[in-house]
């Protein structure tokens, strides 16, 4: 549900059939004409994330002030996101909640295997629970749903960054760097 | 929007990555957590009967001395019904054996280490070090954390016990291995008596009964599961009490004293009575309280010793009081962790004497008259977390070790007084801080008074969560001395520091290091004039007949002279006959060769942290 406005990035119309003939892209007008749901769907899910963090933002901030305040920020965006997803929709602002929500989740990681590099947790891994393992995947899933409202050329940047992260975490990981 | 197969699986990378990782990390502990045996299985609270430890007799006895040997070894225990668990025990019992003194007779106990060089199912380099909590020993007599006896070795420990009477126990101590080490078993109680305290009416006797409380997971093959919740804390899901889970004890209606001691790893306990009723506290770790307090609920750090008097007279004949436990913040608990054991009142008294709590127990002990005037500094110590390691005011026991032992946090002359203001600034653990060598008196928590049961001598202080608590203390002995958290986890990974009372005291690791064995004579016949006062009775070490605690000596003034003399008779001992003396373990040996863990990712930090120090 583009708003007024929105000028999706499509590339050249060469380029494309070029691609569709070699990898199977998705046609260029999908970006301009997503699925009515998608925004609804963006939405919903970021409420939903967003109610985990603000209903755990006081433990938090019990260990310590900077964790706290992480929280109540992110829960804080993510609750705002969904009713702005609704409103004004746009690559610009989904590219906004998928850059924000694939942060969260590199920090969740981080936290999980290295531990948050600052505050009295700094360098403790914490232990995964089912509650963070679902958010996270709501996470993801919540980025996925906002690719559909971004132009080719940025969800191709995006996999091939995503890419770049997964590739990245196994490699520390197989190697044994990663705890 | 169409995906291709390769964006779903540039896509699938990453998620798997952000989803498997934590989990797999988790799933590598939950496999030896969920294979603990099913709360179904576990026997009910209060169908196992109570049980006392062993008491330790000695080996020998002279004038003024009580020999004792003690061999630390693994045992296959069976502490649930129908199940062995390999444990390590001092003379292979769980808890070890009791040892009563009395005041003013030093004791040696000779901690020989018999057990594996690898630890079973942890897999780590096996080795040990003994402290004895509550008592002023010498610094190389203290258990100092790498002061180390490995398996085939041996170490004698003079303890002078010149203080006053007080429920103590001997742990383990060894260099970050100590949370497992006594999670596995090595820990037991030493009672030192005086006179003063054996003439009042208080419960003696059986009547004075020990109570070993700590927590432990058993998996199903029986062995014990040792996680370590991400360096937070070993938690158990069932409650022993001298070894026994969740024991029934039969009791009189009449008065007993408990000698309540938290040897958990990481448990933290609020104790009560079920029937709602007082408890009177008349003892903490260094021994009796000025007066009795009485209160219904008993915070209960581990480490901390409270003597407690309860009476069961008030009760008919039938009546079962259980001990409850409503665990403080911070802690694991499972279904059955919120009761600890259970008493049944019985019908007769076989002897009613000493069967009173006086108004007044010791009200003369020196440290529980010092006040904040009586203080030449105060100091601030922050138990914190810093990249990941626990610290005390930034600082680990890595950096006492790198720099050789000499980096100390404080360095107060001898006989000063000082107060030390203990912080915790977080909300998400509490800190027991032991410190050693003293008792010290709590003045104030938050600025408020202490909690009436911790109105008497301590040695180990709980730091609740957002708390400063100050304690004023006396330094009366020199040397080296640690000071840490007894969340054993946290002290090995790595909040532990030292002090060091004015200078040129006994080096607490190279002074009198563990040996290999065979091990020489334990003790050395009084046929030396020079350190004998006279020639009379006391000759040749008498071994003893009979199995009986050493509690008839009366107690003379205390001093320290027969430690000294009996370190000049090993010294010289040492030069006629003694082969080299095999070195205790070095830093580099310690940092070089981490200890491995079950929980990879332990392992891994400590390499980590150790990466980052070399740097």
């Amino acid at each position: 549900m583009p708003g007024p406005g929105h000028t999706p990035a499509v590339p050249a119309a060469g380029t494309l059939a070029a691609r569709r003939e070699t990898a199977g892209a998705p046609p260029a007008s999908l970006a301009a004409h997503p699925p009515w749901q998608v925004a609804p769907i963006a939405a919903g899910l970021s409420i939903l994330v967003a109610w985990v963090h603000l209903a755990y933002w006081q433990s938090h901030w019990d260990e310590w002030w900077g964790y706290g305040v992480f929280f109540l920020a992110t829960g804080l965006a993510q609750a705002l996101f969904a009713p702005a997803i609704l409103h004004w929709g746009g690559s610009r602002l989904a590219l906004m909640g998928i850059a924000g929500n694939l942060a969260i989740v590199g920090m969740y990681v981080l936290s999980r295997t290295y531990g948050v590099p600052v505050g009295t947790h700094a360098g403790l891994a914490e232990r995964a629970g089912a509650v963070d393992l679902a958010t996270t995947a709501a996470e993801i899933a919540l980025a996925g749903v906002l690719l559909a409202l971004v132009g080719s050329r940025e969800r191709r940047w995006i996999f091939n960054l995503m890419l770049v992260a997964g590739v990245v975490l196994w490699g520390l990981r197989t190697t044994g760097r990663l705890p | 929007m169409g995906l291709s197969r390769r964006d779903l699986l540039k896509a699938g990378l990453f998620s798997t990555a952000a989803l498997a990782l934590p989990a797999e990390r988790v799933a590598r502990t939950e496999l030896a957590v969920k294979n603990r045996i099913p709360q179904s299985e576990l026997p009910a609270p209060f169908t196992v009967p109570f049980a006392k430890p062993e008491v330790l007799a000695p080996v020998a006895r002279t004038a003024d001395t009580d020999y004792y040997i003690v061999t630390q070894k693994q045992v296959a225990a069976q502490v649930l019904p129908g199940r062995y668990t390999n444990m390590w025990g001092y003379n292979g019992l769980v808890p070890g054996p009791t040892i009563e003194c009395m005041r003013g007779r030093q004791a040696v106990v000779r901690q020989i280490c018999d057990l594996p060089d690898v630890h079973p199912s942890l897999r780590y380099k096996v080795w040990t070090s003994t402290h004895l909590h509550g008592s002023c020993s010498l610094p190389q007599y203290d258990g100092y954390a790498n002061d180390i006896t490995k398996p085939g070795m041996y170490k004698d420990y003079v303890y002078p016990n010149t203080q006053d009477a007080r429920t103590m126990w001997y742990h383990d101590h060894g260099i970050h291995i100590t949370a497992t080490n006594a999670h596995m078993g090595l820990a037991a109680m030493y009672i030192l008596h005086d006179q003063a305290e054996l003439a009042l009416p208080i419960p003696h006797g059986a009547y004075d009964v020990p109570l070993i409380i700590k927590d432990a997971t058993f998996a199903q093959d029986g062995e014990l599961v040792m996680d370590d919740n991400d360096h937070s804390g070993i938690y158990g899901d069932v409650n022993l009490v001298n070894g026994r889970p969740w024991p029934l004890m039969h009791v009189e209606p009449r008065k007993y004293r408990f000698r309540m001691l938290n040897a958990a790893a990481s448990r933290s306990y609020d104790l009560s009575l079920s029937t709602g009723d007082a408890m009177t506290v008349i003892g903490t770790d260094g021994g009796l309280m000025p007066r009795p307090q009485e209160v219904s609920h008993l915070r209960f750090a581990m480490a901390e010793r409270y003597e407690v008097v309860i009476d069961f007279s008030k009760y008919k004949p039938g009546t079962r009081v259980v001990l409850r436990n409503e665990s403080p913040r911070n802690n694991i608990d499972y279904a059955n962790t919120d009761v600890v054991m259970a008493f049944e009142v019985g019908g007769h008294v076989s002897d009613s004497s000493n069967n009173e709590v006086p108004p007044e127990l010791n009200p003369n002990m020196e440290v529980m008259g010092l006040t904040a005037a009586d203080a030449t500094r105060t100091r601030r110590l922050d138990f914190g977390r810093t990249n990941g390691a626990w610290t005390i005011n930034g600082t680990t026991w890595a950096d006492v070790v790198d720099s050789d032992y000499k980096h100390v946090l404080a360095n107060p002359a001898h006989d000063d007084v000082e107060i030390w203001e203990l912080q915790n600034e977080s909300g998400g653990w509490f800190h027991p801080v032991h410190i050693h060598m003293v008792d010290f008196r709590i003045l104030d928590r938050n600025g408020r008074p202490p909690l009436a049961h911790e109105l008497g001598p301590k040695d180990v202080v709980y730091v609740g969560e957002g708390e400063i608590v100050r304690v004023v203390m006396r330094f009366d002995h020199v040397g080296k001395y640690m000071i840490h958290c007894h969340n054993l986890v946290h002290e090995d990974h790595d909040m532990m520091a030292q002090f060091e009372v004015g200078h040129g005291g006994d080096d607490p690791v190279k002074a009198d290091p563990a040996r290999a064995l065979p091990a020489g004579p334990l003790f050395v016949k009084e046929d030396d004039s020079r350190d004998r006062p006279d020639d009379s009775s006391s000759a040749t070490p008498t071994p003893s007949p009979t199995p009986t605690p050493a509690v008839s000596t009366p107690a003379p003034p205390a001093k320290r002279s027969p430690i000294r003399k009996l370190i000049r008779r090993k010294r010289a001992r040492k030069s006629i006959k003694r082969k080299p003396v095999r070195k205790t373990v070095s830093r580099k040996h310690v940092k070089r060769k981490p200890v491995k863990k079950t929980v990879s990712r332990k392992s891994v930090k400590r390499k980590r942290v150790s990466r980052g120090r070399s740097r």
